[in-house]
């Protein structure tokens, strides 16, 4: 039947383009150009002329207070809000020239609510675009146990249950495998893991940036919780009232050197606590130490983060950690180690934006 | 660390194990029309064992009481098909977003139609026009305003995140309608269904005045008779036709339920 994912097929990155044989469509750029919206009756615009470029196979992060018009940024993407002006484009079409029904099944959608179809079963939930898209039963079924299975579920278990049988956050789990059946090249995902409990939704999140990380698609994401966009982003877009972007860098940029004061209120207290998180232990060069004196210590992966190094360092009062990988012990970690880390990715700030610095620090 | 968690079983699992469905039909149903049963029977035998004088004789004649019943259940079938065929398409309409507007006005209009004396309606269209139609058309018109109203909630209870999720996946408007709004809206409908058609039973026999025939012509016999055997037996067939019909729909309710919302 009808390709899938029309937009998919001049993929520009990632994955092939040939969807057919089971192999994901990677991501495909999206350009939005002076957008706004403007709702009838009120004076300020919702959102106000917003330029943004999304690279193909980038999770872009929208984060901003409420009311900032973050949401409403996503919602023009599918065209579920038609924009006043501006022009937004997917892969160089613009999608204010498609239809606006065919468009949304090219483009994955996850929101808070999950919104699962409740008299559906799971199986019938994760089949539904591919359906509207005319595929043939065969390539449906075998579709929606690949895609459960992808998100953690067992298909035998769960194919056939209702969604009110889930919890929270197996009912995210299937959300988001609703929304990559068809495989789309883009995923629109407003504060997906914002319902579940803390435990789940770090889980959620690790496990859809692996997921993220084979699939290559290009993500708008929203969420107002500035931590997890520093955790999930590829960049983030930091949004004032009439989504006006006040910096839109990668995580780390943001950290140490935020554009102005809105953004470095927003990034709030912490910074260089949060920057350690996007470090993990291998980006340093560890101590050969043949020393037995950790016999007591659990040695820390050498995936850890540095914050996880840190936090372990304080919870066991020692200044010097071992760590391991593959069960081998490879070296030993010290806190002089972590402040070195932390002035070297200082200077790096100060160096790209000198002026900024010492207000950095102030921050931090 | 959470990496040792099993990536299966959510912390927060409310419910791992398979539901057992409901199933459609318990014992407990029986109850209903076991006691009709006994009821009729009942009263069957009963009347065949009192002398009744001639004019009650032939109104309480077997054939006769199957007629009319007959007749109070086309009745009451003329009545449900036409209501669901005027209200439902007319609150499915009213919920459109073009619509909208109307939905309040239209509700507030239906109480007030509601809170009308229909025994006054009757009387008054009774004294210009007589007959099967008449009656089933005023009734039919009385009975809509539950369904409809029935309609409209149903329709606009639906989860917002539901309906965000349809459009957002790329549904047609008449897909969204057909497949989440309608199906999820069912149970709310068949509800309004219900009261309307134990309305539409209750309230034909008035329409005997109007030569409509039914089960009312027992009522109204005994009443002019002055005799208490006719004007019980109508009663009762009434009011076991009314507990049957609320059975039934109760039943359809349920069957047409989808299963995953039941």
């Amino acid at each position: 039947m009808s390709d899938p994912a029309p937009t998919s097929s001049t993929t520009t990155t990632g994955g092939s383009a040939d969807n057919s044989g089971g192999s994901e469509a990677g991501g495909v750029p999206i350009i939005l150009q002076g957008v706004t919206k403007k709702y009838p009756g009120t004076d300020a615009a919702a959102v106000d002329n917003i330029d943004l470029e999304i690279g193909a196979g980038e999770i872009v992060m929208l984060v901003g207070p409420s009311g900032c018009g973050k949401t409403t940024t996503m919602r023009m993407v599918n065209r579920l809000i038609e924009p006043t002006s501006g022009t937004i484009s997917i892969d160089g079409e613009d999608v204010l020239s498609l239809n606006d029904v065919k468009l949304r099944r090219t483009i994955g959608y996850v929101i808070q609510q999950i919104g699962l179809f409740p008299h559906l079963t799971i199986e019938q939930n994760v089949a539904m675009v591919p359906k509207l898209l005319g595929w043939d039963k065969s390539r449906i079924s075998t579709r929606v146990e690949e895609m459960l299975a992808v998100v953690g579920l067992d298909p035998h278990e769960f194919a056939h249950r209702f969604p009110r049988q889930l919890s929270g956050g197996q009912q995210q789990r299937v959300g988001v495998a609703r929304a990559l059946a068809a495989d789309p090249p883009i995923m629109l995902m407003d504060e997906p893991f914002g319902a579940v409990d803390p435990i789940t939704r770090t889980r959620l999140q690790d496990e859809f940036l692996n997921l993220q990380q084979k699939l290559r698609k290009t993500i708008v994401f929203v969420t107002h919780d500035f931590d997890e966009a520093v955790k999930m982003g590829d960049k983030i877009a930091v949004l004032d009232k009439g989504s006006r972007v006040a910096q839109f860098a990668a995580p780390e940029e943001i950290l140490t050197s935020p554009a102005d004061d809105f953004v470095a209120g927003f990034v709030g207290q912490g910074a260089t606590l949060k920057r350690l998180q996007l470090e993990r232990l291998d980006s340093l060069d560890l101590h050969q130490s043949s020393r037995s004196t950790h016999d007591g210590v659990t040695p820390l992966p050498v995936r850890s983060t540095l914050h996880d190094v840190l936090d372990a360092m304080i919870a066991d009062g020692r200044d010097e950690l071992p760590v391991e990988k593959d069960g081998q012990l490879i070296g030993t970690v010290t806190l002089e180690d972590l402040l070195d880390r932390v002035r070297a990715l200082r200077e790096e700030a100060d160096g790209k934006l000198s002026r900024r610095g010492d207000e950095t620090g102030g921050v931090a | 660390m959470s990496a040792a968690v099993d990536l299966l079983s959510d912390p927060d699992g409310r419910d791992t194990k398979l539901h057992q469905a409901p199933s459609l039909l318990t014992w407990r149903d029986l109850g209903i029309p076991l006691l009709c049963t006994a009821v009729v029977v009942g009263e069957l035998y009963y009347l065949s064992q009192v002398t009744l004088g001639a004019s009650q004789a032939n109104i309480l004649e077997i054939d006769n009481l199957v007629l009319l019943t007959r007749e109070h259940v086309v009745m009451t079938l003329t009545i449900t098909v036409i209501v669901l065929a005027l209200a439902v398409p007319f609150g499915v309409l009213i919920t459109r977003p073009r619509f909208r507007w109307l939905a309040s006005p239209v509700l507030a209009l239906g109480n007030i139609g509601q809170a009308a004396p229909i025994v006054g309606l009757l009387a008054i269209i009774g004294s210009f026009v007589f007959g099967f139609w008449p009656v089933v058309g005023m009734i039919a018109a009385f009975s809509i305003l539950p369904v409809l109203r029935n309609t409209i909630v149903g329709i606009e209870q639906v989860d917002v995140g539901v309906k965000d999720a349809a459009r957002g996946m790329g549904m047609s408007p008449m897909g969204v309608l057909m497949r989440v709004e309608l199906p999820l809206a069912i149970p709310i409908i068949a509800a309004g269904t219900r009261t309307a058609l134990i309305l539409a039973v209750a309230v034909i026999p008035l329409g005997t005045d109007m030569n409509a025939g039914a089960l009312g012509e027992l009522v109204f016999a005994g009443i002019k008779l002055n005799r208490a055997e006719s004007l019980v037996c109508g009663a009762l067939l009434i009011a076991v036709l009314a507990l049957l019909v609320d059975w039934a729909s109760g039943l359809a309710q349920r069957a047409l339920t989808p299963r995953g919302i039941r």
